[in-house]
């Protein structure tokens, strides 16, 4: 008689964790349990009133120093859950954060699946292409060269045109940020999740830049943006009207040499350094976004125009270059009045507007990078002739610079690293503010001075060498087994590094996600209590922390992954089309880069659910 | 002229907002300040080769040679319940013969509460020794994250003790938290060994007296003021529970209950590490 004996793949255990919380980290900090365990948790505090709130469950407790919490569940939910810390403990609170494992960890091998899908079938669709088709398509269907002119609805069109727009926004912006200032003036050196400076700047306004301003309207920010309001008020020596068409000051020209991505590419590595403190202090906040408006001033008294906008502006670098991927852009839409228009007022300006701030030549723009749309030259050009165009994603990442004046070059590598380092930086700041590293977020923000060198040491490691290296090595296979020597390596490089652009924005916007989802709750109590002065101007002071779909956050962040390889893959494929002259060529160079973004996606979804 | 305008507005913001960044950080909240840190007291424990018989005498004319150290108190607010007053402040003095150590402990207390019954409180007092490596904050109480040997002398097991009173009940209330609402269990009374418990805890809660009871103790009470004594070999018996005083450069923690006040269990004052440096 056969016995049959099933034996199960896993027994669910009871599992019992004592976790030890210290500022700003737990002991152990990654749990690995398998689904259907009971476990138990008992959590202390080693210094001060600690929580632990557990993502994707919603069940918490906490722990005083010298009494204990429990908390007790069947974890029955799979995945990666990050439990984090539900008490204001320290500047660092809202990144104290452990990783709770559930095997079978389905959520990133669908992903991983779904990634590696996506790269089979765009191997497929390349190989089987024949012949370059004229004109490209997103994702084979919507033409790139599709848009909506919207000056054509006369409400925009008078807007635009129109002296106080965008004045009025900036104006309001100025008065939000006179009072992000004086809040992070007066709150010190207290936690920041509960001042209005550090929450409205690095939790509203950096989301908000990454999610929705800068994929959809690419320099939005720079278009109300009161940084420069008041230099530009000097140079001008005019509130509104039309003053000084040279502006007041010295004038200075920046130097060609530097007319480039790349001092705001060190720029803004510079100021990531100091992120561990800007972000939480509050006072900290108020250095860094005074510095940066005192830069403006005095930079708009030397230099002409926009020059700090154009060069200076630590998020001016990301920005440009990723609105190239946003559906909206300022051209002209008739280049034949253009041609015939003499003196080109968009440039000169007039009595009903200055000539370009961004020292962009609008009647030729035919990229985002260097257009701030201030919309000087809408109300500049008496023909009317300029247009805010809706267009597909990406179509003017596909554009070459053009040789139009000594300013601006070809496509070049200061936006293919500016593409690379943003990677980078993302991944230091993933790591240190929603990893478990206790120790990382020891060194960001210096508790040692040999932990913040080593930070800054390994952030230059990963940002200029690590990264590049990599993409270096992937790019040059790629030109390798092209056998075209005609094509030189070096735009091989560059051309491919557009691809980053897609990617970086939606890691970016994951990386967001993995902030505003938990702690945008505290929004709505400093809105009450900027200063905390114990105001409570909208009744919402008193708000308690209510972390929010952090059961689907995992899938909204791989979702994000997945859309922001679909458009690499897309992009990808057309950059490599646009390189080389046959067909045949532009696909055995697509197949290592292929290659590389299928891991690079890989990597991210493991950082983020895995 | 306009350089000389450019230069003057740079300098004149410049200095303005590190001026304002000075002020801020100058008078930011939050600011850290210096603060001084305490020195614990020392309590030297000396050689003197003396014998104390506690069946006699508290050897109150060998404790007059010692040097007294003051050790300040405060209120136990780890767990609840907290206590209402607390005792500000007890002096302590120890020696040793290289075969005993003893100590010494003197504090002032009008009332003198030795009998328990219901409402009414003993008076104690206990001394507390880290066991093993990790020494937490004595204030965490009870050796919270970290083992403990304790002793505690209570004035009413005192009194049963060493003058053979029997108890005028059988039983007593234990205590839990909030026992004005919860009922109180009654415990029954064990004979006691000795005047003092020799207990041992790893967290609060979990008061654990031990097998074997090394510590002997006597304490007098005299016009508000108590003096008691400990005495223990200072050779231990089992190293995992009793407190050693080998090597020396230990440290120890006091606490008091007062009866009159309803102190007892988390109810006291208690003190923060002190330094025994031992000669």
């Amino acid at each position: 008689m056969l016995i049959l004996i099933f034996v199960p793949s896993s027994f669910a255990q009871e599992q019992f964790f004592q976790i030890k919380a210290k500022k700003f980290s737990y002991t152990p900090n990654i749990i690995k349990v398998n689904k259907g365990d009971v476990v138990r948790f008992r959590l202390v505090s080693e210094d001060v009133h600690h929580g632990l709130f557990l993502d994707g469950y919603g069940i918490s407790t906490s722990a005083y120093p010298g009494q204990e919490g429990a908390l007790k569940f069947v974890a029955d939910k799979t995945g990666r859950f990050s439990f984090r810390c539900s008490h204001t403990c320290g500047e660092f609170h809202p990144y104290m954060v452990g990783y709770l494992y559930v095997s079978p960890n389905y959520l990133f091998w669908a992903g991983t699946f779904i990634i590696l899908l996506l790269g089979f079938g765009s191997f497929i669709i390349t190989m089987s292409k024949t012949q370059k088709k004229e004109g490209l398509k997103l994702f084979g269907i919507i033409p790139l060269n599709w848009q909506l002119e919207l000056t054509r609805f006369k409400l925009i069109r008078n807007l635009l045109k129109s002296r106080w727009f965008p004045l009025i926004p900036i104006i309001i912006n100025l008065f939000i940020f006179t009072v992000i200032l004086f809040a992070g003036f007066v709150g010190g050196w207290g936690s920041g999740n509960y001042n209005f400076g550090v929450m409205i700047v690095w939790i509203l306004w950096w989301v908000l830049l990454m999610l929705f301003m800068v994929p959809l309207i690419g320099r939005f920010w720079c278009m109300i943006c009161p940084f420069p309001l008041l230099g530009e008020w000097i140079q001008r020596g005019k509130l509104i009207a039309v003053g000084r068409q040279k502006s007041w000051g010295l004038s200075k020209k920046w130097p060609n040499k530097w007319k480039n991505l790349w001092p705001l590419v060190i720029l803004f590595w510079i100021t990531t350094w100091f992120s561990g403190f800007f972000t939480v202090r509050p006072f900290a906040t108020f250095i860094l976004l005074g510095a940066i408006i005192l830069l403006a001033i005095i930079a708009s008294i030397i230099y002409e125009k926009r020059t700090f906008c154009i060069t200076m502006c630590p998020v001016s670098g990301f920005m440009g270059l990723y609105s190239n991927f946003s559906l909206c852009s300022v051209r002209r839409k008739d280049p034949e009045i253009c041609r015939k228009h003499i003196p080109k007022t968009c440039v000169v300006g007039n009595e009903k507007g200055y000539g370009c701030p961004w020292m962009e030549l609008p009647f030729d723009m035919n990229r985002n990078t260097y257009c701030g749309l201030c919309l000087e030259c809408f109300k500049a050009c008496p023909y009317d002739n300029m247009g805010f165009f809706v267009s597909p994603f990406g179509r003017h990442l596909f554009v070459e610079r053009r040789k139009t004046d000594d300013i601006y070059n070809r496509r070049s590598t200061d936006e293919a690293f500016k593409g690379l380092t943003m990677l980078g930086i993302f991944l230091s700041f993933f790591l240190a503010f929603q990893g478990p590293y206790g120790h990382l977020k020891d060194m960001v923000r210096a508790t040692s001075l040999s932990g913040y060198l080593s930070y800054i040491g390994e952030s230059f490691c990963i940002d200029f060498l690590l990264i590049p290296v990599v993409f270096l090595l992937f790019t040059f296979l790629s030109w390798k087994v092209s056998k075209n020597k005609e094509v030189k390596f070096k735009e091989v490089f560059v051309n491919f590094a557009y691809i980053l652009v897609p990617v970086g924005l939606a890691i970016w916007a994951a990386f967001s996600i993995g902030i505003i989802l938990p702690n945008g709750s505290y929004l709505l109590h400093i809105v009450s209590d900027p200063f905390a002065w114990g105001w409570n101007l909208f009744g919402t002071a008193n708000f308690p922390w209510t972390p929010v779909f952090t059961g689907i956050m995992p899938y909204i962040q791989v979702l994000l992954v997945v859309i922001g390889l679909m458009f690499a893959l897309d992009f990808g494929g057309k950059f490599s089309q646009q390189t080389y002259a046959s067909m045949d060529e532009a696909k055995k160079s697509w197949i290592p880069i292929l290659i590389y973004l299928v891991g690079l996606h890989i990597f991210f979804l493991k950082l983020f659910t895995g | 002229m306009k350089k000389i305008a450019v230069i003057l507005i740079s300098g004149v913001l410049i200095i303005s907002c590190g001026a304002l960044v000075y002020y801020g950080l100058r008078h930011a909240r939050g600011i850290p300040v210096a603060i001084q840190k305490i020195e614990r007291p020392v309590l030297q424990v000396k050689f003197i080769d003396k014998e104390i018989d506690l069946t006699q005498d508290t050897g109150e004319d060998i404790w007059n040679t010692i040097s007294p150290c003051e050790v300040k108190l405060t209120y136990q607010v780890t767990a609840l319940p907290w206590p209402k007053a607390v005792t500000p402040k007890i002096t302590v003095k120890a020696f040793h013969n290289q075969k005993n150590i003893y100590f010494y402990i003197n504090w002032m207390d009008e009332t003198h509460d030795v009998d328990l019954s219901t409402n009414k409180f003993s008076d104690a007092c206990a001394i507390m020794f880290p066991l093993g490596e990790e020494i937490q904050p004595a204030t965490i109480m009870m050796g919270f994250l970290g083992k403990t040997n304790i002793w505690q002398w209570k004035a009413s097991q005192d009194k049963e003790y060493w003058l053979k009173e029997s108890p005028t009940t059988n039983a007593y209330a234990d205590f839990y938290y909030p026992f004005e609402e919860k009922e109180l269990l009654p415990v029954s009374m064990v004979v006691p060994k000795s005047a003092v418990n020799d207990l041992v805890t790893i967290r609060v809660g979990t008061i654990t007296p031990k097998q074997v009871q090394n510590v002997q103790g006597r304490g007098f009470w005299q016009s508000g003021d108590w003096k008691v004594v400990f005495k223990r070999s200072i050779e231990v018996s089992d190293p995992q529970l009793d407190a050693s005083f080998i090597p020396d450069k230990k440290l120890c923690a006091f606490a008091v209950w007062n009866g009159s006040r309803g102190e007892r269990g988390g109810r006291k004052s208690i003190s923060d590490w002190v330094e025994l440096k031992f000669q």
